[in-house]
């Protein structure tokens, strides 16, 4: 019975020593990690890309309106989306030059504005008008 | 001399359990991130971080050098039981200028690494992806790392140039890296 006791008494030591340890441990490491830091909302090649020709566009621009924003989802390609509910965002691809570009919800690319993301989809807006980019599935797999 | 034996042993094992246990494995996920960024200037940013029982989840983290985004993972999954260890990333993207490789950009579906007591001197990696099917062993005794490359369709049109520099037997194509 005393053999036990002490027994499990110094595996409690130990168990004890392994938190103490761990701990000190916990102290030793950083407690941040690296995060990178959204510069879109300041950067001047972003207020660049803000179009503003379409400011007062009447309903007989509306042909033309289309015919832009059909050529402007045609010119992007939806890489990835992350909905983070307030915090989502997408990644999408510029056809032309391969650039990717980050657009977290409610900013502003090339005068459209991220208003919602889904599973599938990120929802734009320009001029009261919605246009989705939908995911390229294939093989049932995104 | 088992009965002298199994009480050293055990308390080793216990303390090894506990300690792997009470791991700040978040912490030390921080300090790879510090690394990664002082070292490469590779930044994993807005990863959601989950820490479990003997395992750390990373998922949908986005991968930048400099200012450009370079990558993204929707998830990182390391397990640690001390005596096996394995990494499984899922659903990666990698851009070439980050790999080196022309072919662009390259899409990782499943990439595991594991570490195990019984063959402490190698890690074996089974990656696939857009590149096709890769089997690598990091040889941690001869500092080298063995490709075996089964490669896709698109691997072969789009990235002709690198397997070139690779050996081919009968369409598989293997490369050894020093380090």
């Amino acid at each position: 019975m005393f053999i036990n006791i002490r027994f499990f008494l110094s595996m409690a030591i130990i168990i004890v020593v392994a938190y103490i340890s761990s701990s000190i441990l916990f102290l030793l490491l950083p407690n941040k990690g690296v995060e990178y830091e959204f510069k879109y909302s300041v950067n001047s090649k972003n207020i660049k890309s803000i179009n503003l020709e379409n400011i007062f566009l009447d309903k007989t621009q509306g042909y033309l309106a289309n015919t832009k924003a059909k050529r402007f989802l045609k010119s992007v390609k939806l890489l990835a989306i992350y909905d983070l509910g307030k915090r989502g965002y997408i990644v999408i691809q510029e056809s032309s030059s391969s650039k990717t570009h980050i657009i977290g919800k409610n900013e502003l690319f090339k005068g459209y504005k991220l208003v919602e993301v889904s599973n599938k989809d990120a929802l734009f807006e320009k001029n009261n008008k919605k246009y989705k980019l939908s995911l390229k599935i294939k093989n049932n797999r995104i | 001399m088992g009965k002298i034996l199994f009480k050293p042993v055990f308390f080793i094992l216990l303390f090894i359990i506990a300690f792997s246990l009470f791991l700040p494995m978040k912490n030390l996920y921080y300090l790879f991130e510090n690394t990664l960024y002082s070292k490469y200037k590779i930044v994993v940013s807005n990863e959601i971080l989950q820490d479990k029982i003997y395992s750390l989840d990373i998922q949908k983290g986005l991968l930048y050098q400099g200012n450009e985004l370079k990558g993204s993972i929707e998830n990182i999954n390391f397990t640690y039981y001390l005596f096996y260890n394995k990494l499984s990333i899922t659903n990666m993207k990698l851009d070439n200028k980050l790999t080196y490789l022309p072919v662009a950009p390259i899409k990782i579906d499943t990439l595991q690494l594991e570490y195990s007591i019984k063959e402490p001197l190698y890690i074996p990696i089974i990656a696939r992806g857009d590149f096709g099917s890769l089997k690598a062993k990091v040889d941690l005794l001869n500092r080298n790392i063995e490709f075996i490359l089964k490669p896709s369709s698109k691997m072969r049109t789009k990235g002709s140039r690198v397997l070139h520099k690779m050996k081919s037997t009968k369409g598989v194509y293997s490369y050894v890296y020093k380090y």
